[in-house]
């Protein structure tokens, strides 16, 4: 992106040349004019051109050309300048593409480039001294800071352009665009009608359509500020929080699942409580700053309302990886191109490839985020008491709990008696730890292998090292045995044997249990393995005969069967650590209850809401960098700090913990240039159906300078000043004589401007599915209007009729329906819906029972039934349009009934019906004018 | 032929001086009546109507020359095959197995290591001789000598997304428009009663979905239409394909009314392209409603027919693919399964040896039923991935495979696509990798090469086939590509 020009004429050279006669030694003082020659023509070309695989992260062939000195001492093939015979350097050759070695291997340089290089070498490589001479990828990003429009501040106070036409103009943002269009030679669209007005503010700000009636009343409203109370009204009304939440979601990359999870529940259970939030803040016009701020850290503020630590959901509603460095990438990815227009997540593996954001940048972010992590339980936001429902959610959950304790006793019981009954086996592969070889010799043993249960053999080598004392009567023998190596255990038995032999038996401390005695006594084991056989052996007859009926176990069994039956046995599996010993049948059994519990708590009324926050670590986490985004290769620390993009060179690395509000206060600062243009730029697209910057997620070097980038700022300020309301940005927009244009074409303006880039009209919109849907069930008096709380199904429900906000979104599995209407990958972030036209949209509007069973009982309805049938047609097109049919529309559709067929069988929708369902399928019905 | 947002500028109108739009505006009617008109008549329901005068953006029309192929099958070994297990044999790898290459290994997306020999034998086929690897045995037998091998593809870079879009819409990151929508855009469709461009793929979308068969700026009616081949019911292949309550006869006479309504609606508001296309998109989705049903039905089909394409997924949409393309369906792409199946970082001779078992009697099969119908000439085939893989062996990396030093990693380098059929001149290789099949070296063919060369089989001057948006003439190849004139007849 750097435009070199080789502007230098003859003069300039011959001054060039001439300062370097007095440049002969090796390090000659170079002119000022020679630096700015090496600045203006030099410097890019390394930088943009060599740097990457000659620099301080790359020496391909053993060069750098970072310094003079480097360059000077060549590469792998030798030099590289010959500072004598400038035209021989090797250097020129490669840039000439001729040779077999060509650089930059991708594209030649321009034939300006090359020149200048040449020049350069001619005059022995001119370059400033000190650490100003050092070449770096800053360069670059300096330039880029400097030049690229998104980067300047945010213009403000700016005269207003001179317009002929003064009377259009309402508001300073119109005088902007009439500017513009003047200056095309075009007038702009006379203001639309009420009615139209009307449709417009009520499907673009809440999604569905106004009634007649309140058509009526604002056509013949006599006030002069009519559109202006219009405005306030309809942004007063919680719908609008609907509509706008759910653009917001799209950038958020709202889901209700965390994605891919084979066994567990794959429902978030509190992902709604987000979604509320969202819609709230806009409804209560949380200020833009503090949007930003609660939904990066909330958890670091003091909160008026607890419920807005909901806002954090912006964090953890993203697809879980069961990867922390994919979903801290995941969160960096939406934060920065969300609210910033930023793509740093490019930058995870290297520098970004056009835009100022170093790979250092990206893991600076990182460090923010991987300091925080997502705690074990969710904060309540709201009790028990206050959650409607609590009571049955709490004995249906209890229902639950029971059956999984159940479980775990029912197991616990039966693993007691299983590691007891078997505790031979047990105890030889505890003390023993036989070979496959052997386990097969021994035929004392009744256990598999593969039936072992670990965990018991674990727990008996537990129990014997770190509770049994060395001078323990029974198990004695054992502690002196079981560790000896094997060429001195015969040795060591000897020496042992004749101290166990003067012992008196007894079962107290320093005697010995006289049952372990004789055995041991009869036959002294040779080996480890033959120790753990005569222990177990012993163990195993005692247990069997406690179990005979009638039996008093001796003094010295009964020390034994204490090993078995205490509460500290090894044996004894109880509630707390029953989970130790299931295997992965047990396991999946388990999993099954636990999932049904966690199903219910994401799917069952009455859950007491929690806030999917996160919570800082104890420690910062401080970050590297992760050489090409692998976590292993671990590269140079960094801080945890802002972007250079943004900053430059005054940034300071974060003091707070992670530094995540900091980052939330930078983000959300009035100085940063970008913040308040992307929410403009989202805030205009979806009011006029274009973009004033056609990337509004990528405002980097890539993205040209907008056309309004005036009125852009413009906005930008009138946030600003209105302490960051976001309703008072509508306003500014909705009042415009802009926005009030009317729709139709006008061939001699798109003559001239056929994007309609210049704002000659206003765009007409075709509803997203989520209106078109709303406003179906609305106009047929089927919306339910209850908000908030758990999302249902919606999608293919033709009885539940919410709002499609609230629809249960499954990232893993996204509804065939929402996908064929545009609805965004709820896996990323999404700049903007794209708008696509396929058949599959018209085969839901006319064959989907959703949309079929509104047109039928709606006509079933009392409120159609009770009118006569002569006012029929007159009531839908008031119901669904707001207005009068036309003549020629009476004829139409009084052609359609009277070609009705009445012959045959009843088909399943009559006349009216199927006349009802084709005005839903109208174009009318699905664009705002 | 340019169009500036649908005004076609080198119609028969053009000529007189008088463009379409103008045409359509003076005798008062528009797309929605045309689209009526046309459906209305008897024609609509044979099938191929020739309504080559009407405003439809979908109609069929001439390209810029007479192209020898009028179809396209273009099937999508989505994960990247491997082309030296292949179509592209390697005496020298396997010399050199479990040692290192001669040269350094070329960077691709993750670490590589020794040379892995192939574990398939190769055989020569057909009077061309061309040495084909016994996966494709069924294949090659049959139809080797129709077959031209492109051994010296290369692309970009070795990472799946970008590849995947550089592969069927010629960028790999900005937002352009697939070939399929480029070729529906430039010839329409022969049969108004489907869509024009359908992208099968069993059990769920290959990665980047949807974006891969986009039309983007093109109009939506380009877009590639999916399929789930996966299911059998016409209702689960294509949602709300059936109405329940409403008969087709008085479903027509519902949208008859409903046109007329919306004509008068536009008739107001002047030119309004959205509008149109929602008009379009009502007669399209009742048309498919007839056909789908039919096409989509192969129980209709000979149980040997049946048979010989195979009981696989992949195997049984290729004879769905032979449907589609008798009914004249412009463009068919199909992708072998959900996510990246081709994607065998581990355990390639297993994988391998199973996904091509399930396409190497269906694409024997396919090409003898093209043949038997007359229609192998006027239908290009092309196989081919978005690049093929490494011949070294990938090493292990935790988390991006499963360590068993078995598989292979992405190549862009080099790689294998082959095709057949329409305007092609079979029994040839064109191109070589290196004596190892890492680099493309003699001939190599970009992808860009190869979407010339396509657009030139279907008629097209892949420099003239343009759209002009925001100000620019867009067109598939951007700046870049050459016809290869050796592969052709």
């Amino acid at each position: 992106m750097f435009l070199i020009r080789l502007t230098f004429t003859i003069s300039i050279l011959l001054s060039l040349l001439a300062a370097n006669l007095a440049a002969q030694q090796e390090r000659p003082e170079f002119t000022n004019e020679q630096i700015d020659f090496f600045e203006n023509n030099i410097r890019p070309v390394l930088v943009s051109k060599c740097i990457e695989c000659h620099g301080p992260d790359a020496q391909e062939a053993e060069l750098r050309i970072d310094s003079r000195e480097a360059i000077l001492k060549g590469s792998a093939n030798g030099p590289i300048i010959d500072l004598a015979k400038a035209s021989e350097s090797l250097l020129l050759q490669v840039i000439s593409h001729e040779q077999e070695i060509q650089m930059p291997p991708d594209e030649k340089l321009d034939a300006k480039q090359i020149a200048s290089l040449k020049i350069w070498i001619e005059l022995k490589l001119p370059w400033p001294k000190g650490k100003q001479g050092e070449i770096t990828k800053f360069d670059s990003y300096d330039t880029i800071r400097r030049k690229h429009w998104a980067f300047q501040p945010v213009q403000s106070g700016f005269p207003l352009p001179t317009v002929k036409d003064t009377n259009w103009a309402r508001s300073p943002l119109d005088y902007l665009v009439l500017a513009k269009l003047e200056q095309a030679g075009i007038t702009p669209s006379p203001e639309a009608d009420r009615r139209t007005l009307m449709r417009r503010l009520y499907l673009n700000l809440l999604g569905i359509p106004p009634t007649h009636e309140q058509v009526q009343n604002f056509i013949n409203e006599p006030a002069v500020d009519a559109y202006e109370q219009l405005v306030d009204q309809v942004l007063a009304s919680p719908q609008y929080g609907e509509r706008w939440g759910r653009h917001w979601l799209d950038v958020a990359r709202y889901s209700d699942t965390l994605g891919y999870n084979f066994q567990r529940e794959r429902r978030f259970p509190f992902a709604y409580t987000y979604r509320d939030y969202v819609v709230r803040a806009f409804n209560q016009d949380i200020p833009y700053d503090d949007f930003i701020r609660q939904q990066l850290a909330a958890d670091l503020m003091t909160l008026d309302d607890s419920r807005n630590l909901a806002a954090m959901g912006l964090l953890t509603v993203g697809r879980r990886y069961r990867n922390e460095q994919l979903d801290t990438d995941d969160r960096i990815d939406t934060v920065t191109r969300g609210f910033m227009g930023l793509t740093v997540a490019c930058a995870r593996c290297h520098d970004h490839k056009y835009d100022a954001i170093p790979t250092e940048d990206y893991y600076s972010l990182y460090g923010v985020f991987a300091s925080a992590r997502i705690p074990a339980e969710f904060p309540q936001i709201q009790s028990a008491e206050e959650t409607i429902g609590y009571p049955q959610f709490a004995r249906g959950l209890a229902v639950i709990q029971k059956e999984l304790d159940a479980y775990d006793t029912k197991r616990a019981g039966e693993f007691t008696t299983l590691f007891r009954d078997k505790v031979l086996d047990y105890f030889v592969r505890a003390v023993g730890r036989p070979t496959e070889e052997q386990i097969k010799t021994i035929e004392q043993l009744t256990v598999r292998d593969t039936d072992i249960r670990r965990g018991q053999v674990t727990a008996w080598q537990t129990y014997l090292l770190q509770t049994i004392a060395e001078n323990d009567p029974f198990f004695g023998i054992l502690k002196a045995l079981a560790t000896v190596d094997a060429a001195k255990f015969q040795s060591t038995e000897t020496m042992l044997r004749e101290k166990v032999a003067a012992l008196a038996e007894g079962t107290e401390s320093g005697q010995i249990n006289p049952i372990i005695k004789q055995a041991y006594l009869n036959t002294p084991p040779e080996s480890v393995l033959e120790l753990a056989l005569m222990y177990a052996t012993v163990i195993q007859q005692v247990h069997v005969d406690s179990q005979k009926e009638g039996t008093q176990l001796s003094p010295a069994q009964q020390q034994v069967h204490q090993h078995l039956i205490a509460d500290n046995s090894p044996t004894a599996v109880t509630l707390a650590n029953v989970t130790k010993f299931y295997n992965r049948a047990d396991n999946n059994t388990r999993l099954g209850i636990v999932r049904k519990m966690d199903k219910y708590k994401s799917t069952t009324p009455g859950n007491p809401p929690r806030a999917m926050v996160m919570e800082e670590k104890p420690d910062p986490y401080n970050p590297v960098v992760f050489i090409r985004g692998n976590a292993r290769r671990r590269g140079e620390a960094v801080e945890r700090q802002f972007l250079y993009a943004i900053d430059g060179d005054d940034r300071q690395p974060f003091q707070q913990g992670g530094g995540r509000l900091e980052l939330a206060d930078k983000i959300a600062h009035a100085e940063n240039p970008l913040t308040r243009r992307v929410l403009v730029n989202r805030i205009w697209t979806h009011h006029f159906g274009a973009s004033l910057v056609a990337s509004p997620s990528d405002f980097g070097v890539r993205c040209d300078k907008p056309v309004q980038l005036d009125l852009m700022d413009y906005l930008s300020t009138v946030l600003l000043d209105n302490d960051w309301s976001i309703k008072e940005l509508h306003k500014e927009i909705l009042l415009s004589a802009t926005y009030r244009q009317a729709s139709v074409d006008r061939p001699e303006a798109r003559a001239v401007d056929p994007e309609n880039t210049l704002l000659w009209r206003k765009n007409r919109q075709r509803l997203e599915y989520e209106a078109f849907r709303d406003s179906v069930m609305y106009v047929t008096e089927e919306l339910d209007f209850r908000m908030g709380g758990l999302s249902e199904e919606l999608t293919n429900s033709a009885t539940n009729n919410r709002r499609a906000v609230y629809s249960f979104i499954d990232r893993q599995d996204l509804p065939g329906l929402l996908r064929v209407f545009d609805f965004p990958n709820p896996d990323s972030h999404s700049p903007q819906r794209p708008i696509t036209t396929v058949p599959q949209q018209a085969l839901f509007v006319m064959n989907s029972p959703v949309i079929l069973e509104r047109a039928k009982r709606f006509v079933q309805s009392t409120t159609f039934q009770q009118i006569e049938q002569t006012q029929r047609l007159e009531f839908l097109y008031q119901k669904f349009f707001q207005r009068q049919p036309a003549e020629e529309e009476v004829q139409v559709a009084n052609q359609f009934f009277a070609s009705w067929d009445t012959s045959g069988d009843e088909p399943k929708m009559d006349a009216w019906q199927q006349f009802t369902h084709l005005l839903l399928m109208t174009n009318e019905f699905m664009f705002v004018d | 032929m340019t169009r500036d947002n649908g005004i076609y500028h080198s119609s028969p109108a053009t000529l007189t001086g008088i463009s379409r739009r103008e045409l359509l505006a003076r005798s008062g009617t528009g797309l929605g009546m045309l689209g009526l008109a046309g459906l209305l008549g008897d024609d609509a329901l044979l099938g191929r109507t020739q309504a080559a005068d009407s405003n439809n953006p979908l109609a069929p029309r001439e390209p810029h020359f007479e192209g020898k192929a009028k179809h396209v099958i273009h099937i999508f070994c989505n994960g990247g095959p491997s082309h030296v297990d292949t179509f592209d044999n390697k005496p020298e790898l396997t010399k050199h197995h479990g040692k290192p290459l001669p040269f350094s290994n070329l960077k691709t997306e993750r670490k590589t290591g020794h040379c892995f020999g192939t574990s398939f034998s190769f055989q020569k086929y057909g009077e061309s001789g061309i040495e084909v690897s016994e996966l494709y045995a069924k294949t090659a037998a049959a139809h080797i000598d129709d077959m031209c091998i492109v051994r010296s593809m290369h692309a970009d870079v070795p990472n799946h997304e970008p590849s995947l879009l550089l592969m069927n819409c010629g960028e790999s990151t900005l937002i352009r428009p697939s070939v399929g929508s480029w070729v529906s855009y430039g010839l329409g469709t022969e049969n108004q009663n489907l869509p024009s461009f359908i992208a099968m793929c069993p059990g769920g979308y290959p990665i980047k979905g949807a974006q891969n068969w986009q039309s983007a700026f093109l109009p939506g009616i380009y877009q590639g239409t999916y399929i789930n081949s996966q299911h059998r019911d016409i209702e689960k292949l294509i949602a709300n394909i059936r109405n329940n309550d409403i008969p087709l006869n008085q479903q027509r006479r519902q949208l008859d009314t409903l046109q007329r309504l919306n004509e008068i609606h536009k008739a107001e508001r002047g030119e309004s392209p959205e509008l149109d296309a929602r008009i379009a998109n009502y007669e399209l989705a009742y048309r498919m409603q007839l056909e789908a049903s039919d096409v989509f039905d192969i129980s209709n089909e000979p149980a040997h027919v049946i048979e010989s394409y195979g009981a696989s997924s992949p195997a049984r949409q290729m004879l769905i693919a032979r449907r589609l393309v008798e009914r004249g369906v412009r463009y068919v792409q199909l992708w072998h399964g959900a996510g990246q199946p081709w994607d065998n970082h581990d355990d390639i001779e297993k994988n391998h040896r199973r996904l091509a078992g399930q396409q190497d009697s269906a694409l024997a099969a396919l090409m003898s039923d093209l043949k038997r119908l007359g229609l192998f000439d006027e239908t290009l085939i092309v196989w081919g991935g978005e690049f093929g893989r490494t011949p070294v062996v990938e090493l292990p990396t935790a988390g991006a495979n499963q360590g068993k030093i078995n598989g292979r990693d992405h190549n862009h380098w080099g790689f294998t696509v082959w095709l057949a059929g329409g305007g092609i001149r079979g029994g040839q290789t064109y191109g070589t990798t290196d004596p190892f099949g890492f680099r493309a070296e003699e001939n190599p063919v970009h992808v860009h090469d190869l979407h010339a060369t396509m657009l030139h089989l279907l008629g097209f001057d892949h420099k003239q086939l343009t759209y002009r948006y925001a100000g620019r003439d867009y067109r598939l190849t951007d700046i870049h590509g050459e016809v290869k004139h050796d592969w052709l007849s």
